[in-house]
């Protein structure tokens, strides 16, 4: 129901601003009663719904005192691998799957919940409650495939929402358009491409027919992401929310860190603060390690809880594992050539150069794009 | 030395560039080499040398040098 195809879903996107940036007053209240609808309308059984409900109240209740907090989230943790059926884990740890139903969006609600709890103590006492929380994890703008928003900046434009006599709305309908267009058009072709090449893998393989895959399902995957946050993102501002844009142009990217702070940028700072930061943190203070040696770590780590947040099968450990083994590749150049240049300011000048651009943005290119085929197929179905 | 002398200091180091002057202002809009991986370096070797520990939703809130300034100052007394 939640998607860019569904009738219902699209009559809600139009009318939303209509509904929200008027009656500010019980903004939350009406932006509740269009989520908690297009939820029912999604949720399917009532197992299902029960143990969405559960999922998304206990923790707010739970998360009240503090010292429960880090118990709360390894808790929440556990869930997910258990809900989302990480077959290898489970299977091989020998557990039954009860009550097991799979929530919709549970990884992006997992990813704001933990922003919640672990701010909690921070936040105004005005701006924590139920229906700002629920608004926060259920919000149909970024319900499914975000941006990941923070809870503080959300609640803002609930409380605060933008002038609408302000907002270009031609211009907000345009980019809706191309965002459309990018989905629906683009990436719908790319797609059928894509899926033709591995089928034709499957059945021979074939050195040509794997880089057309690269190509196709790279192009695919950028399309439809960018193209849905497109159509989010300039439908939102309509209702007065100031989501944070999700993409930068990351197929210009000049290394693979310079890539991921182009691309899905909102899991990237996500994964920063609450990820790679923390383990940095923890590991700095240990007097034995060397910064680098703990950034390496802290890389590897961080993508592959990443990867594996993406999906539940091998392929995205595969994948997890490659952006962690990139980045880390792209920092030892940068240290490598700061060092032959002589200094930061003279290797940011190197990079400029047309010839070092065009030779830069090719290897980063090549080496997502063939990252991303384990992100968009079963490749090691490929080798069995 | 002051807190932002001492500021200065680690920023110098961790910036690499000797003459790279600092104010209360000083966000990461100023300093190109100022991203993510360099503010969690900024901010470990700051813990270490006044000796003290930074939370997670403190780091995340750090936008500017002041910032980090009055942090350092209320978590000294």
């Amino acid at each position: 129901m939640i998607s860019l195809s569904s009738l219902w879903f699209t009559l809600i996107l139009f009318s939303a601003p209509l509904l929200l940036v008027h009656r500010t007053k019980y903004r939350g209240e009406i932006f509740l009663i269009i989520n908690g609808a297009l939820l029912l309308m999604s949720v399917g059984t009532l197992q299902r719904a029960l143990v969405t409900l559960a999922w998304i109240l206990i923790p707010y209740y739970a998360s009240r005192t503090i010292k429960f907090r880090k118990y709360l989230i390894g808790a929440l943790v556990l869930g997910f691998i258990y809900l989302n059926h990480y077959d290898w884990i489970i299977e091989s740890l020998g557990i039954p799957y009860l009550f097991a139903f799979k929530i919709l969006g549970l990884s992006y609600i997992l990813f704001r919940q933990i922003d919640f709890i672990l701010n909690r103590s921070s936040y105004l006492k005005s701006s924590i409650s139920l229906i700002h929380y629920l608004n926060y994890l259920l919000s149909f703008y970024t319900f499914l495939a975000g941006p990941i928003l923070r809870y503080e900046r959300f609640v803002e434009d609930i409380q605060h929402p933008n002038d609408p006599s302000k907002i270009d709305v031609h211009k907000q309908l345009h980019r809706a358009m191309n965002g459309y267009i990018k989905v629906f058009v683009l990436s719908a072709v790319l797609s059928i491409w894509a899926t033709s090449a591995y089928r034709s893998l499957m059945v021979q393989f074939d050195g040509w027919m794997f880089l057309w895959l690269c190509i196709t399902n790279a192009l695919f995957i950028y399309f439809n992401f960018s193209g849905y946050c497109d159509v989010m993102i300039s439908m939102g501002k309509c209702a007065g929310f100031n989501t944070e844009e999700n993409f930068n142009k990351p197929y210009l990217a000049q290394d693979l860190s310079d890539f991921w702070s182009r691309w899905h940028m909102t899991l990237t700072h996500w994964l920063t603060d609450y990820v790679f930061n923390p383990i940095v943190q923890t590991l700095a203070r240990n007097e034995r390690f060397s910064m680098d040696g703990i950034q390496v770590f802290a890389f590897m780590l961080t993508f592959l809880i990443a990867g594996l947040w993406h999906g539940t099968t091998l392929n995205f450990l595969i994948y997890g594992l490659l952006q962690g083994i990139g980045v880390t590749l792209s920092k030892l150049y940068q240290d490598h050539m700061i060092k032959k240049c002589g200094g930061r300011k003279q290797f940011r000048a190197y990079r400029q150069r047309l010839f070092v651009k065009i030779f830069e943005i090719s290897v980063t290119l090549s080496y997502v794009a063939l990252s991303f085929v384990f992100f968009g197929f079963d490749v090691l179905a490929l080798w069995r | 030395m002051s807190i932002l002398e001492q500021v200065q200091v680690i920023f110098r180091d961790i910036f690499d560039d000797e003459n790279l002057v600092i104010t209360g202002e000083t966000s990461a809009k100023d300093i190109e080499d100022w991203d993510s991986l360099t503010h969690i370096q900024l901010v470990t070797k700051i813990e270490k040398h006044f000796k003290i520990r930074f939370t997670l939703s403190e780091i995340t809130k750090l936008k500017q040098v002041s910032d980090l300034i009055l942090l350092i100052q209320t978590k000294q007394t």
